[in-house]
Parts: structure tokens; C-alpha cells; sequence
């Protein structure tokens, strides 16, 4: 069964943008879906419709079967949303704040009472109870914010970029605790984020949108197949300026594409070994040091950059 | 049950902010220890001018209160409460109604205030528990009408400033403009009509009687509690078509 249908969604603000045009899309129950795409690329209002916090203009959704214009209360028993920002009563302690979370989707005390301690123990979060939540860290805040979105055990969670912020510690744990709710709460989960590391590591589906429209949705694998061309990974030495590898590189025709990740460069090319000959001619021409050089599978920073910068090219 | 949690929530953040309460009680306050002696020898001629003014100053912290409480909408916003509790399945009018009740807690406790005040300033209910009961009634039925305005003005204007600078231009014209602090017979001729126009002098001139008349006019009173449940049903209708079309 699909959790989400979204069929022809446009959204057009009072101001004239259009934020979201003819816009398709399916997720199926139980995965984690992940939606990437540049700033302003109409993420953002996706969310905040398949919440039902905003209207669409036009088009259809169904989410778990119901449809979001005539049974958005229905809708709202089985979602539940972790926004970008936190949205924690500073105000309550732990236990109010998840009990407050319950009360709002009419659930009885005793119930409250167990999903609110299984949820604590879940994220950890028993050795802060005791402390104010105004003096929680970003990381145990936001734990909070995603125990508290599951108290009403939602059967779509929503997550807008939920690791905005977070060190790459709190990050992993978080991610480790998305997965632990997909399968333990059997939740499908909506995410969208920045990091495509991220979707890469969690996602079943990953969809990139850009300008309001989907331009590509598949698994990593399938998206692979659209990005046939390989990508020729050199990993210089840390007294080495990568601008003077992209320097000589750049005189080079069958070079497509260049990105540069701290002192690594993914050097998109034609012919897998012909060009991975051609990059070590040139390593070696022109003196620069490097640790690696390898042959690998695009990555989905790789598709990401393809898809949306072939948008602008056109 | 779920409005009740909206309020408790509500209450438990008033009390844990309690300037919010005192700043709206101050300015009552002042007029009803202060300016009632200053105001006396011109306006009116009398026994008692704090039992005379009581009326329109407990109007005034309705006004106050009940029309500054839509500013927690801001901070709810900014918060993510509002975001929170709006994609719930609770009743959008759950929504409304949580935050009409928190306002007329927040009121009655101001009111409460300026009635032992004013018993210790001598003044006496002279229609009795009935009396004051009518006047808790009148006093609820502003509280929804004001506090559902407020709340709709909230969702209008889209920052906390804008809500202030319409609220504060709008309570003391309403305050002066009505028989709050004089008789209808001293009111120059010009503002006669505006007085009479203003829905809030048929409340303050009902409490007024309440307090000073030892017989109780029905027929005033149940005009008045017309007017304010039609006032009140529009505003709340305004409220929540507002909170649900909003985008």
C-alpha cells in the first residue's frame, strides 16, 4: 500500500510564486523517503502541505488512503511531523512535554504513561528528566522532538531536515534512531535533507526536486543507472592545494565535472579507463602528490549535482 | 478534553510569566486607586465615584487582557507550539476556544483583584450575589468577544508589532469613548453618538447598575447579553474561518 500519492500538486503563493508545479509522487507504507534538492527548491512547502499546515492550490494527495482536502482530521490521526526547527514548550519539563504531545491526539493517561517511558528509554533520554528542557543541547532537544512526534505512534512521520545543526556524533545517533523507528514502529518516514550522505545511508527511495518539480525517484541503485558515467576519485596529499590539480585539470577536454571534497576531487569523465590513464599522465606530469587514485560508482552527490545542474544548463 | 489541555498548558506558561498578568493589571489598577479622585469633582456627583467607575475599569481590563492575548500566537509561533498543535487532530475550534478560556482566566483573576480592591475602597454590590453573578456573566461574554478579536487580529497581521501598535490605537478610544468614566448627561454633544454606538457603554452601563441600582433592569440586561453572544458568535466565526484559511 502507498502511504503518500501525490497526483498533479501545484501551490501557488498569494504573492504570484509558484512553489510547487504538477508535481507526482508515490511513497510506499513502511520505507524511509528521502526528498533532496537545492534551497528554495520546494521542499519545505511539500512538508508543510502534506501536513496539512498549509493548502494546496490544486492536485491530489492521499495519505495512508485518505484525501488530504476532505479528510485532513483523519490525516492528522496518523501523521506527525519533526520541523526544522525545534518546537519543544521550553516552559514543561520532559515528561509534560510528551504528555502535553499525547493529550493533543486524545490518548488516556495510562497510555501516555507507557509509550511515554518506552519513548525515553528508546532515545535515552532518562538521565535528563530531571533536568530543565531549556538546558538541553541541540541534540537531546531534538531527540525530545522526535520522541514526543512518535508518542501518538504516527504511521507517516515527517522529518524536515531533522540533523541541521548537530554535531556528526548526534548526527549518527540519530540516524541510527530513524532506522530503529522504521523498524520497531513499522513508520514510514518522510525525510528531507541537505546531507546526501545521509540519504544515501537511510533512504529506500531518494526523489530529487528542484524548482517545484520532481526531476528524478528511484532507489540509489536505480539512480545509478541514469549516471552511467564514471567518476575517477583523486585523494591528494595534506600539503597539497587541490586548485592546483582543478588548475591543470581544467585545460582537459573529457573532463565533465569536478568536485572538490576537502582534499579529494571526483573527477566526473568519459571513458572509465582511458581517463583514469589520462588523470595519473597528469598526476605525474605535472608533480603533485597525491595518497589515492581509484575508479568508483557515482555517488549520490554525484546524481544530485547531474540532475539539478543539467536543469540550469537548460 | 483536548481544549482543557490547551488551557492548562496555557495557564501553567501565565503563571510561570506572571508579568504577563501584572503589566495588563497595572494600568486598571492606577485608574481605579488613582484617577477616580482626581476625575471626581468634574465629572460627577455622587457617594461613591470608585463604585461609579468600577464598571467601565473592568471593562477597560478586558480590554487589557482579553485584547492582548492573542500575542501568545507569536510567541506559539515562533515556539513551533502553533505549528505543533495545528497539524493534531484537535477541533480548530479547540484551538480558538483553549485560547478564549486561558483569556478569561487571565481576566477573572484580574477582576477579582480589582473587585477586592474596590470592597476595600467601600464599594458594595447593591443587587447582591445575583447582581454579581449578571456581572461575571456580562464580564465573560466581553471576554469572548474581545479575546476572539484579538485572536483573529493575531492571525491577520503577521508580525508581533503590527498586533500591538492595532490593539494599544484601539483600547483607550474604546475605553474614553463610552460611559466608562462619566455619565452620559456630561458627554459633550459630539461624542454622544459614538457613545451610544459603542457596544461596550450598554455593559458598563449595565455593571453600573448592578452595583449603585438596588432593582435590576432585565430588559437592559438581557439586551445586553443579546448583543454580546451575537458579537461574541461573529467574532469566534471570524476567528476560526481565519485560522483555518490562513496560509
Amino acid at each position: 500500500m502507498e502511504a503518500i500519492r501525490i497526483n498533479k500538486l501545484n501551490k501557488t503563493f498569494k504573492n504570484g510564486k509558484k512553489a510547487i508545479s504538477n508535481f507526482n509522487l508515490t511513497v510506499p507504507q513502511g520505507e524511509i523517503f528521502s526528498l533532496l534538492g537545492p534551497n528554495g527548491a520546494g521542499k519545505s512547502t511539500l512538508i508543510n502541505i502534506l501536513t496539512t499546515y498549509i493548502l494546496p492550490t490544486s492536485g491530489e494527495i492521499t495519505i495512508m488512503g485518505y484525501d488530504l482536502r476532505n479528510e485532513s482530521q483523519r490525516i492528522r490521526n496518523c501523521i506527525s511531523c519533526v520541523a526544522q526547527h525545534t518546537s519543544i514548550d521550553k516552559h514543561m519539563s520532559l515528561k509534560e512535554n510528551l504528555e502535553f504531545q499525547g493529550r493533543l491526539f486524545g490518548l488516556d493517561s495510562s497510555t501516555i504513561y507507557a509509550r511515554s517511558e518506552e519513548l525515553i528509554q528508546t532515545f535515552h533520554l532518562a538521565k535528563y528528566c530531571d533536568y530543565k528542557v531549556s538546558e538541553y543541547s541541540g541534540g537531546v532537544t531534538r531527540r525530545l522532538d522526535i520522541a514526543m512526534s512518535l508518542i501518538s505512534h504516527p504511521k507517516v512521520l515527517f522529518l524536515d531536515e531533522p540533523t541541521v545543526g548537530m554535531d556528526i556524533e548526534s548526527r549518527q545517533i540519530l540516524w541510527q534512531m530513524i532506522r530503529t523507528i522504521q523498524e520497531k514502529f513499522n513508520t514510514t518516514i518522510f525525510l528531507t535533507t541537505h546531507y546526501l550522505e545521509e540519504a544515501q545511508l537511510l533512504s529506500n527511495t531518494i526523489c530529487i526536486m528542484k524548482e517545484g518539480q520532481p526531476l528524478i525517484q528511484g532507489s540509489l541503485t536505480e539512480l545509478r543507472q541514469y549516471f552511467n558515467e564514471p567518476v575517477i576519485r583523486v585523494e591528494l596529499t595534506s600539503d597539497e592545494n587541490p586548485a592546483t590539480l582543478l588548475e591543470h585539470l581544467n585545460t582537459h577536454s573529457y573532463i565533465k565535472n569536478i568536485r572538490i571534497e576537502e582534499n579529494s576531487l571526483y573527477i566526473t569523465v568519459e571513458d572509465r579507463t582511458r581517463d583514469f590513464a589520462r588523470t595519473n599522465t597528469i598526476l605525474n606530469e605535472n608533480y603533485i602528490d597525491f595518497c589515492a587514485v581509484e575508479i568508483q560508482k557515482p555517488s549520490l552527490s554525484d546524481i544530485f549535482m547531474k540532475f539539478t545542474n543539467e536543469e540550469e544548463v537548460e | 478534553m483536548r481544549i482543557f489541555s490547551i488551557v492548562s498548558r496555557n495557564v501553567k506558561w501565565r503563571f510561570k510569566n506572571m508579568e504577563t498578568i501584572i503589566m495588563t493589571l497595572i494600568q486598571p489598577l492606577i485608574w481605579l486607586l488613582l484617577f477616580t479622585t482626581i476625575f471626581q469633582s468634574e465629572t460627577f456627583i455622587g457617594d461613591n465615584y470608585t463604585a461609579y467607575t468600577l464598571p467601565g475599569i473592568l471593562i477597560l481590563v478586558t480590554l487589557t487582557s482579553s485584547g492582548m492575548s492573542g500575542i501568545s500566537n507569536y510567541s506559539w509561533k515562533s515556539d513551533g507550539i502553533f505549528y505543533r498543535i495545528f497539524i493534531s487532530p484537535v477541533k480548530r475550534s479547540s484551538i480558538v476556544l483553549g485560547h478564549i478560556f486561558d483569556a478569561a482566566i487571565l481576566t477573572f483573576v484580574e477582576v477579582i483583584i480589582l473587585f477586592i480592591v474596590s470592597f476595600i475602597l467601600s464599594v458594595k454590590i447593591a443587587t447582591g450575589i445575583l447582581g454579581f453573578l449578571l456581572i461575571i456573566g456580562l464580564i465573560f461574554l466581553n471576554v469572548f468577544f474581545v479575546a476572539s478579536l484579538s485572536y483573529a487580529l493575531s492571525i491577520i497581521f503577521k508580525t508581533e508589532n503590527s498586533f500591538l501598535a492595532i490593539v494599544n490605537t484601539l483600547t483607550l478610544p474604546i475605553f474614553f469613548v463610552s460611559t466608562s468614566l462619566m455619565s452620559y448627561e456630561y458627554i459633550p454633544v459630539g461624542y454622544k453618538i459614538p457613545v451610544s454606538l459603542n457596544p461596550f457603554t450598554h455593559v458598563i452601563n449595565c455593571i453600573r447598575d448592578l452595583i449603585l441600582q438596588n432593582r435590576i433592569d432585565w430588559s437592559s440586561i438581557l439586551g445586553t447579553f443579546l448583543l454580546f453572544l451575537i458579537l461574541g458568535a461573529l467574532a469566534f466565526i471570524l476567528a476560526l474561518h481565519l485560522l483555518k484559511t490562513r496560509n
